[in-house]
């Protein structure tokens, strides 16, 4: 299932530069964001790790549009992140499912692709325009999106009939479904046990794998973060910025007995030493563009 | 890996919820088992001999029971045609205040200066007594329908404008956001997410007011006696004549029209909200 963004492209599939978020005024104002500059490749795998309150679902809230930067610029495919939304480039797994009780399985991941329709007229021009070329994903096949992720049996099902797990594969697949050039996911498997966690983790690598997706992904889990991405922005809090952006350069297909090598370990101590350090040293003045 | 397929397996044969005509009949079969109606069945006997006992010895509080039956028995057509008329205007009064009652809570929903226009009167409107208003809108506009129809729809109103209202906000942060991300039309997001979560807040309202709309009914019928029909009407000329076997018959007619009301929401409901979690705890 191509997407816009198979091949490597110039076109950053995300960037923000400097970009700012301040929640409430004067004295009680808060930093949730203080300049923020980050360049993400199309096709890329990429977590964000960092304490509570750092901004890591601020930064999502910019790149899907729910929130505009206060300063600076947030961009996805050389366009505005609106735009972007407008036409359908950006799709979201919220840390809830947040599926319709009242739709079977296969009628919630469906129901997306009915909506905004004027979004692949808007969707071709962009890509036209910024890429050079004309893109004309094909529909894709729910049903063995469904099938892939095991469940091809409770597609009539409604939702308050599956497991949690079973929710959020769902939700997945409705994500993957869109076929957006950038997912975002916010915690998406934090509400699960290990065992379906790790379940979850392998079925999203193989999806990722099938619709090459850019994928902005939010954790609390360093060995989640190691294991799925290509590359791990570590973040402080007060204010809200990037200290870190470390790449993994471990082999793919990340199988669960990677997790056991030293080379993996290495990864996550590195990360757990830059958290630590960014937790204790608050933000200096200096650049860190 | 395994052991999750092994688990998921197990959730998707658990049985499915059965169809609705076996949960039907599966209510029904509870309904006939004695341990559901005796309680109800014996509560009932014993208030029918209280009353019997009551109106042999004080017949001007209460009416022999026998005597409320051979009124009904006697002019059963009588208490047809009132309670016809009677039941019109609550449906008719009560069509109007639901629709506009919509309308206004998806208005409102949608557009926060009608939310702050509006709900002030709409407040201010539902502490005062409606029941009120009835002579007043009668000497505005006569012994016709109108006046029913405008205190049914007025006490209607509110309870369906509030809980929609609240029924379209109550959708989750997170599908909203979703849908927001692909950038559904306000429309799109109205007809396909917030109607829906709508729904079990605005059966939660009918349940209230389907039986109300009969009150709102008869109560503006009393105030305009002499010239309308209705049960209402009988009602109240029958207790000015001292006749109460009349007067209860009635009153026994609007209690069973206000039970099959309540039953048809309850059956609109059971079919409508199918997938909502209250209603299938309310089957069990
Ligand atoms: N709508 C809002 N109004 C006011 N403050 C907000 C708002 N949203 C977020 N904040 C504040 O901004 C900061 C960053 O919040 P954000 O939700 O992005 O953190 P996070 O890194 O996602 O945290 P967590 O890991 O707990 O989800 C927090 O201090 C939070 O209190
Ligand atoms: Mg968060």
């Amino acid at each position: 299932m191509p997407t816009v963004s198979t091949t490597a492209d110039p076109v950053p599939a995300i960037r923000l530069v400097d970009a700012v978020k301040v929640y409430g005024e004067g004295e009680r104002s808060l930093i949730a964001l203080d300049r923020v500059s980050l360049d993400i490749e199309p096709g890329r795998f990429v977590s964000i790790i960092g304490p509570s309150g750092c901004g890591k679902s601020t930064l999502l809230r910019l790149i899907a549009g729910l929130e505009d930067a206060d300063d600076g610029a947030v961009g996805v495919f050389g366009v505005t992140a609106q735009d972007a939304c407008a036409a359908k480039m950006v799709g979201l797994v919220p840390q809830q499912p947040a599926l319709l009780p009242w739709l079977s399985v296969e009628r919630n991941v469906g129901l997306p692709l009915r909506i905004n329709r004027g979004a692949a007229r808007r969707r071709a021009a962009i890509a036209e325009s910024v890429l050079g070329r004309r893109i004309d994903p094909p529909a894709p096949d729910m049903g063995a999106l469904l099938e892939a992720v095991g469940l091809g049996d409770a597609r009539h099902k409604l939702p308050p009939q599956l497991s949690g797990g079973m929710q959020q594969r769902a939700a997945i697949v409705r994500a993957f479904g869109l076929q957006p050039d950038v997912l975002l996911m916010d915690e998406p498997f934090s509400a699960l046990d290990e065992f379906t966690r790790e379940s979850l983790q392998e079925q999203l690598l193989d999806l990722w794998d099938e619709v090459k997706t850019t994928v902005v992904f939010v954790t609390h889990s360093v060995t989640e973060a190691v294991r799925l991405s290509d590359t791990v922005v570590v973040m402080a809090p007060r204010p809200g910025r990037i200290v870190d952006v470390i790449d993994i350069d471990l082999p793919r297909p990340r199988s669960g007995s990677q997790i056991k090598t030293a080379a993996f370990h290495g990864y996550e101590d590195l990360i757990r030493d830059r958290l630590q350090a960014a937790w204790r040293t608050p933000a200096t003045g200096e650049d860190r563009a | 890996m395994t052991a999750i397929r092994a688990r998921d397996a197990v959730a998707s044969t658990t049985p499915q919820r059965s169809s609705a005509p076996s949960r039907r009949r599966g209510r029904l079969a509870a309904a006939a088992h004695p341990r559901i109606w005796l309680p109800f069945t014996v509560l009932l006997a014993v208030l029918l001999v209280l009353w019997e006992r009551t109106s042999v010895d004080m017949p001007f509080l209460l009416p022999p029971l026998a005597s409320i039956g051979e009124t009904l028995a006697n002019d059963p057509m009588y208490y047809v045609e009132n309670a016809w008329i009677t039941l019109q205007e609550a449906l008719l009064g009560l069509l109007i205040g639901v629709a506009v009652a919509l309308l206004l809570a998806v208005a409102i929903s949608e557009v926060r200066l009608l939310r702050r226009a509006i709900m002030p009167v709409a407040v201010v409107l539902n502490v005062t007594p409606l029941v009120a208003i009835a002579p007043a809108l009668v000497v505005a506009f006569g012994f016709g329908p109108e006046p029913k129809l405008i205190v049914t729809a007025l006490i209607v109103f509110f309870p369906v404008l509030i809980n929609v209202a609240s029924g379209l906000r109550s959708v989750p942060a997170a599908v909203l956001q979703f849908y927001t991300v692909i950038r559904a039309s306000r429309l799109e997001m109205l007809w396909h997410v917030r109607v829906p979560y709508a729904l079990p807040y605005l059966f939660a309202g009918l349940k209230i007011v389907f039986p109300l709309s009969i009150v709102g009914a008869v109560v503006a019928e009393m105030s305009a006696p002499g010239a309308a029909e209705g049960l209402g009407t009988v009602i109240s000329l029958a207790s000015s004549n001292n006749r109460l076997a009349v007067v209860y018959a009635s009153i026994l007619v609007l209690a069973l029209m206000g039970s099959l009301l309540l039953a048809v929401v309850t059956g609109l409901e059971r079919r409508a909200l199918h997938w909502h979690e209250s209603a299938a705890r309310g089957n069990a």
